[in-house]
């Protein structure tokens, strides 16, 4: 809807913003994707990957991050039946890419997809494909490779040689090549570049050896090719290619280690260099190039391993390149994945793991914090339910002014990246990453960020109305409440969490509870510090945690200490090398000019890093209650806010009797009701004003679609709120078949007899409808009260021809009345919304959920939520307050216009 | 045809194509590996009293400029030369002296890549080509005359190269190549480095420069002289520069290639020809260089036709399309000390049979094996027949060995009744034909089936099966039927369960020694197998150049009596330690 600038709220009416933040569960109508084999990936735009991968049926199917949608990824299948192979080439220079699979024994080629001008949402239905086939038809096709300028396929055929085929991709004619020796199968190829020609690298199987080889395209001149064998001393189970500056591929190979083969340059001296680190059999490799820094991502049976040549020496608090790092454990039990550079994520991973049922998991590093990030990709899913911690804030605009906050727009970032939900869409948001969210008359929203562990960042929002960015720490009280736990409980040991359940398990060493907490009471006074005054001085602290004994050791760094993990980032460190220290764990903590320097020390290993954001402390504070084996999910039944589902229950119920007595009252009263407009009308026929029917002046002033009251911001009482978009998704279900048939019948009626009133009133009269089919949807959801509508009814047809209005009214009584013969039964009945049916269905067990249900949930959620903060118990605890509040229900229609 | 004369009296012959060595050229052309350049300048200079030969290179930064200067002193000198101005020309040569620009001629010139061909009906020479793609060569024709250029563009210039022949023995290295080359060849012995194309390129430097041919090259008529004497002087100078192994001007550098192990065929002499051929009318593909190799010290024939290969083998090539790059073909009689040892290995694995004792090994692929038991007092003699069957092309899949295995049970069945009496004699075997009770099968003939193909670096892959024999009765067993029998046939069919136990004890020690379904699925087995002394060359190198070539599609060719491979060249690149 358009809205007349001069309505709108600008920087001079004195927006205010109020906010809370609040760490508690939320709920999200998705599913994990299935994923069985290989998986590619692409960013198809800034921060938007394209994933690719087969599902458990060997179907292709792709996996596209969707700014703003619903889960923030959508799915879509890019085969009908299974898929042998397949794998997608970006071309850099002209920016597309294109897909090659095979399917039915042919190789298909997608035509070029360009980055600029695709519309990826419908990829799916827009893209097209060429096949081509082996010459002959005995040959079974089993592997696809696409280049920028060529598409290869294997065959294999029994008893014989395997063979391959290029093809241009100008022309799609394929020419096939046979292998230099006598090779049975050909297990992984890619098109690259070698030696200042174009080839084929290729790793095929002769017996049960393993060869590795360049093979370039026929010289014109001569037919004839460069072939170069790449060795090692052992078995070569997959590789890589990263191209440098030169065209040439940088190969990388591995077997239990990882080999790096450059092209020499005008010399015969090839570089081949042997990676850190000796990781048992690497099934899947693959690596990334940005300017010099290469990473590598090796798999093997224990997870996922990564290692970087950008070393981060801790000693100058810089990075070197060309220095290896040892490989750390990225994803456990990971079998398959794709990784992906960006520039606010630093690196993003896909992996799929066969192990928890094939879910498709992201794993991504923040370049602000180098901290990793982990969750499982989710497509919506109208029967899905998944439960996310999260932290949630609510943010609210008031402004005095009688204007409107409809069709402005508010800008979101953060101080470290996130992925975060906002009304329901998910969004990337970042330092350099903002967002725009759109407000309505409602100028409000909530923000979920699912989280992991109790760390969280800042957000920061911007609007052209407001006079300066406002942070919003979404951490909020949470760690102003462990530290009061701390503080109240006898020591860390004695705290119970809200089910009354001991945090720290019983027989835990008392010793290291106690270095454990010493630890933690400096991790918060820290992150108090670096929030509230960043110049206060902090003092040099430090601590250790674990197995020593038990004195809390205080020591300066020392001088000499070996490295074995060098090279790693604060983020590395606590994603990989923290979870596997055995030993003891020792801290110091000191202020240094640029931020707070962190020497953690394992054993004999010492680790340096400078940290800025709150979210690294918080992450550290994590990590020393894991090392008393206390997790985020202890933490979070310790510290969030948990939703009392029964006492909910419980009010909505009082609600839901409430509603059924109104409506018995409202069916008894609607003669009155008639009788009332028939009087006012006929009463004031000829000289009709909106003031004669006694509606009182601000009416007309102030937009009836504003709510008339105003709450404080609360993730909390607003958590059903913040998922109303569920109710009218577009996407899903038409309306009329999202609620009970005996409204829609009577709607559609209703619109049917309407549509004959407008033909004789107008278009003019549509513009003033529209505000009161606004108001009645308000009313039937239970946003607006009967009387409020009424008055905004008669308020609007003023001006009409009285004979069409009292036909208009007419009409509304009929339906109205047709609409209460059905209510009792129609409310009563079973309503299916998106993630509202599935969430009831799981805090109730079993109960179905009624139109009714779902109007008295929302009414019924923040009233218990605030009624608990408020009194600390909840509103219906005692049978004779509901009876009283039911009863009152029976006289709540009743006019009294006296 | 005998294989010695179809490998020109020598043990082993690898033929690499002229599209091949071309193709290498121009790659290591392009990778800048040989130089694009010829830039010389060179003259005579001062040295006390003494004109002494000089020159410089292109490397040196003031090549151009001084180039430059040199064409400069000399057009004044002309131009006062033509006007009588001696003194002029006094100060302008001592101009030239001093600042040591006292050339006779120069190259500026850019190459593109050098190429050979071989020469129909010459096997002991090739023409190597040189051809420019641009620049000049400057001359000066007496020391007070102008400099004059010619346009190098598009000019070749062709001469005749012998090929260089490269002796090896365990003893003594004879060498009739260079210098270069007798370092390495003394350091390192005869490896699969000296099979590189840079090694060839490294044997073309005996080349006699000034037999250019005329036919080929395409120089200016009225510059021939000077051209031909530049070239000369050119390679003089540079062939003198010990510094850096250049080859006829170009600069190369030995490929680093590791030591190769041992190989079971290591050649110990090397020397070089070349064959001509028409074949399908592709000369490029189908001529050939051979490297002429001989075994274990063997002296390399040293008659005329020595060398001289009938044919190239390269018409013998099953995979001709562009990954191949030649043929690598062994006399068939050395190939078949191979399969001596195979023969070898089968008797092994029937001598550690437990009671079994060898008649005779492999005599006319025949080996005989007795073993002798005896039930209670009964006795069942038995003989192993192993026969060598064939050794043939198998397909797609390389070389198949037959064994066959035939065996003979002879049952004495005794009573002991006032002293040893045979009751019965019978006999089973693999050609028996009569079944009763617990035979079912009539007998058949056991099979032990090698299939020899080719692994990576030379290697052999030894893939096997094994058909078990089954013996059945020679004579019809019924006929022993009726009353006065009962007994004795008792006795028989308990014996008969005997044979079978002791023909299945030994069959069922083969099937375990070898694996019954092929290497695949007894990947343990193999390694026992790879084991046993005899056989553990399977995992050595059998072929010596494994770490520059490929070796596929192993084969018999019977009627030049070789064994051929299809070659690919293609080094290895690996760590070097």
């Amino acid at each position: 809807m358009k809205v007349d600038p001069q309505f709108q709220i600008t920087k001079d009416d004195n927006v205010t913003v109020a906010f809370y933040s609040e760490l508690m569960s939320n709920y999200f109508p998705e599913s994990a994707i299935d994923a069985g084999e290989s998986i590619c990936s692409l960013m198809v735009a800034p921060e938007q990957p394209f994933i690719f991968c087969l599902d458990k049926e060997g179907r292709l199917q792709g996996i596209l991050r969707s700014e703003g949608s619903a889960s923030g990824w959508v799915k879509m299948m890019f085969s009908e039946g299974k898929v042998a192979s397949f794998e997608l080439e970006y071309n850099v220079d002209e920016d597309y890419f294109q897909l090659a699979k095979v399917e039915d024994n042919k190789v298909w080629i997608s035509d070029e997809i360009p980055l600029d001008s695709t519309q990826f949402a419908t990829l799916d239905k827009s893209i097209s494909w060429s096949s081509i086939e082996a010459s002959n038809a005995s040959e079974i096709i089993n592997k696809v490779s696409i280049g920028v300028e060529h598409v290869l396929f294997a065959t294999e055929t029994k008893n014989k040689d395997a063979n391959y085929y290029v093809a241009e991709l100008d022309d799609l004619d394929p020419k096939p090549y046979t292998l230099p020796e006598n090779g049975m199968k050909i297990t992984q190829f890619e098109l690259g570049n070698f030696q200042y020609n174009a080839g084929v690298f290729l790793l095929y199987d002769i017996g049960k050896e393993r060869s590795f080889i360049f093979q370039s395209f026929p010289d014109a001149k001569y037919d004839k090719t460069t072939k170069i064998r790449f060795e090692s001393d052992e078995f070569i189970n997959c590789f890589t290619l990263v191209e440098s500056d030169d065209a040439n591929d940088i190969v990388y190979a591995a077997g239990t280690q990882i080999h790096q083969y450059i092209t020499a340059i005008e010399s015969n001296d090839f570089e081949v260099n042997t990676l850190p680190g000796k990781l048992g059999n690497i099934k899947k490799i693959a690596a990334a190039r940005n300017e010099d820094e290469h990473s590598v991502w090796s798999l093997n049976e224990n997870g996922l391993h990564y290692q970087t040549n950008h070393f981060f020496d801790q000693k100058t608090q810089t990075f070197i390149d060309d220095k290896w790092t040892q490989p750390i454990v990225m994803v456990k039990d990971a079998d398959q994945f794709s990784c992906v550079k960006g520039n606010g994520i630093r690196n993003q991973l896909f992996a799929i793991s066969t192990k928890h049922g094939s879910e498709l998991t992201r794993l991504w590093q923040d370049k602000v914090t180098t901290l990793w990030n982990t969750h499982t990709l989710t497509v919506q899913a109208i029967d899905g339910l998944k439960e996310v911690e999260s932290y949630s804030a609510h943010i609210r605009f008031n402004s005095k002014a009688m204007k409107t906050f409809q069709g402005l727009n508010v800008r979101l970032s953060a101080d470290s990246n996130l992925f975060v939900y906002v009304n329901s869409k998910s969004y990337h948001i970042g330092p350099d990453h903002e967002v725009d969210i759109p407000l309505n008359v409602l100028a409000e929203f909530t923000v979920i960020c699912p989280v992991k562990d109790i760390a969280t960042s800042k957000i920061y929002i911007n609007a052209d109305f407001l006079k300066e960015t406002q942070a919003i720490n979404l951490k909020g009280k949470v760690l102003e409440r462990l530290e009061e736990k701390l503080t109240k409980a006898n020591g860390l040991g004695e705290i119970t969490d809200q089910n009354g359940k001991r945090l720290v398990a019983e027989g835990t060493d008392p010793k290291v509870l106690e270095s454990a907490e010493e630890g933690i009471k400096q991790m918060l006074s820290l992150a108090k510090t670096m929030e509230n005054d960043s110049n206060a001085p902090l003092q040099r602290t430090s601590f250790s945690i674990g197995n020593t004994n038990g004195e809390i050791q205080r020591r300066g760094i020392p001088k000499n200490y070996s490295l074995l993990n060098e090279g790693l980032t604060l983020g590395d460190f606590l994603h990989s090398v923290w979870d596997g220290a055995k030993q003891a764990v020792e801290f110091i903590v000191e202020k240094v000019k640029t931020g707070i320097q962190f020497v953690i020390k394992i054993g004999e290993q010492v680790f340096n890093w400078i940290v800025t954001t709150i979210r690294e402390v918080g992450s550290f504070i994590q990590k020393i209650f894991d090392a008393i084996k206390v997790f985020f999910k202890d933490l979070f039944d310790l510290l969030a806010f948990l939703f009392d589902w029964d006492a909910i229950v419980e009010t909505k119920k009082a609600f839901k009797d409430f509603t059924n007595e109104a409506i018995l009252c409202l069916k008894d009263e609607i003669g009155n009701i008639k009788d009332f407009v028939d009087k006012t009308l006929d009463e004031q026929i000829g000289k009709f004003s909106p003031e004669l029917v006694d509606i009182p002046d601000t009416l007309s002033k102030v937009d009836p679609s504003e709510p008339s009251e105003k709450s404080e911001a609360d993730p909390r009482s607003n958590w059903l709120n913040s998922k109303k978009d569920y109710l009218h998704d577009s996407s899903q279900k038409p309306l009329k078949e999202r609620i009970p048939t005996e409204f829609s019948s009577v709607f559609e009626k209703f619109m049917k007899d309407l549509k004959e009133i407008l033909v004789k009133s107008g278009e003019g009269f549509k513009l003033q409808m529209d505000i009161i089919f606004d108001g009645f949807k308000k009313m039937i959801k239970g946003e607006m009260q009967f009387i409020d509508f009424l008055k905004l009814l008669l308020q609007k047809l003023a001006g009409l021809s009285l004979f069409l209005v009292k036909q208009l009214m007419d009409l509304i009584f009929i339906s109205l009345e047709a609409l209460i013969n059905v209510a009792l039964v129609g409310l009563n009945k079973a309503w299916e919304i998106p993630l509202i049916t599935e969430l009831y269905k799981s805090i109730t067990k079993s109960d179905e959920l009624t139109f009714l249900d779902v109007m008295c949930l929302f009414v019924a959620i923040p009233t218990t939520v605030l009624y608990k903060i408020g009194f600390g118990k909840a509103p219906f605890g005692e049978g004779t307050t509901k009876e009283e509040f039911v009863k009152r229900g029976s006289t709540i229609f009743q006019l009294n216009l006296n | 045809m005998k294989g010695k004369e179809t490998l020109a009296g020598y043990d082993m012959v690898l033929a690499l194509s002229e599209n091949t060595i071309n193709y290498q050229f121009q790659e290591l052309h392009k990778r800048n590996i040989i130089h694009k350049k010829w830039g010389i300048l060179s003259g005579k200079t001062k040295v006390g009293d003494k004109n002494k030969d000089f020159h410089i290179t292109d490397s040196n930064a003031d090549f151009k400029k001084k180039l430059k200067r040199w064409i400069d002193l000399q057009k004044q000198i002309t131009e006062a030369r033509k006007n009588n101005k001696w003194s002029e020309i006094g100060r302008l040569v001592a101009l030239v002296e001093s600042e040591n620009i006292n050339f006779d001629f120069g190259w500026d010139a850019n190459l593109v890549a050098p190429t050979i061909s071989i020469i129909q009906k010459d096997p002991k020479n090739l023409i190597l080509q040189i051809s420019f793609k641009s620049g000049k060569l400057y001359h000066r024709a007496e020391e007070t005359s102008a400099v004059e250029s010619f346009n190098l563009k598009g000019l070749v210039y062709a001469f005749t190269v012998p090929i260089g022949q490269l002796k090896v023995t365990k003893d003594q290295m004879i060498m009739d190549a260079g210098d270069q080359v007798e370092n390495v060849i003394r350091d390192s012995g005869l490896t699969a480095q000296d099979f590189t194309i840079e090694s060839l390129f490294l044997n073309f430097q005996d080349a006699n420069i000034s037999t250019f041919d005329k036919n080929k090259s395409t120089f200016p008529q009225e510059a021939s002289l000077a051209f031909q004497v530049a070239i000369e002087n050119y390679f003089n100078i540079i062939l003198h520069d010990d510094e850096h192994p250049y080859v006829l001007g170009y600069s190369i550098q030995r490929k680093k290639i590791k030591a190769t192990e041992k190989a079971m065929f290591q050649p110990t002499s090397l020397g070089y020809s070349t064959s001509h051929s028409n074949h399908n009318k592709k000369p490029g593909q189908f001529s050939s260089l051979n490297f002429l190799m001989m075994l274990n010290d063997t002296k390399p024939p040293t008659n005329t036709t020595a060398g001289i290969l009938p044919a190239s083998l390269i018409e013998l090539g099953k995979d001709l399309t562009s990954t191949t790059d030649g043929v690598f073909g062994l006399q068939k009689n050395h190939f078949n000390i191979y399969v001596k040892s195979l023969d070898a290995y089968v008797q092994t694995t029937f001598e550690n049979l437990k009671g079994v004792k060898l008649s005779h090994g492999f005599e006319n692929n025949v080996m005989v094996l007795t073993k002798n038991d005896k039930h209670i007092d009964d006795k069942i003699d038995t003989t192993y027949t192993v026969t060598r069957e064939y050794v043939q092309n198998d397909g797609n899949q390389g070389i198949a060995v037959r064994y066959r295995i035939d065996i003979k049970v002879e049952v004495h069945v005794i009573m002991k009744l006032f002293g040893e009496h045979e009751v019965k004699y019978l006999s089973l075997s693999t050609s028996g034909e009569y079944t009763k009770d617990n035979v079912k099968d009539k007998g058949a003939s056991g099979y032990l089936d090698f299939t020899i193909t080719t692994k990576k670096t030379g290697r052999f892959d030894l893939d096997h099966n094994f058909t078990k024999p089954k013996v059945a009765y020679d004579s019809d067993p019924n006929f022993f039927s009726g009353d006065v029998f009962a007994i004795i046939l008792k006795v028989i069919s308990l014996v008969i369960t005997w044979v079978f136990a002791i023909v299945d004890a030994v069959v069922n020690q083969i099937a375990v020694d070898l694996g019954g379904a092929g290497s695949v699925s007894s990947t343990k087995l193999i390694e026992q197998l790879n084991d046993i002394d005899v056989l553990n060359q399977t995992n050595k190198i059998i072929l010596p150049l494994g770490k520059v070539y490929t070796f596929k599609n192993l084969r018999i060719e019977d009627k030049k009596d070789i064994v051929a491979y299809d070659i690919t060249y293609a080094p290895t690149i690996e760590k070097q330690n």
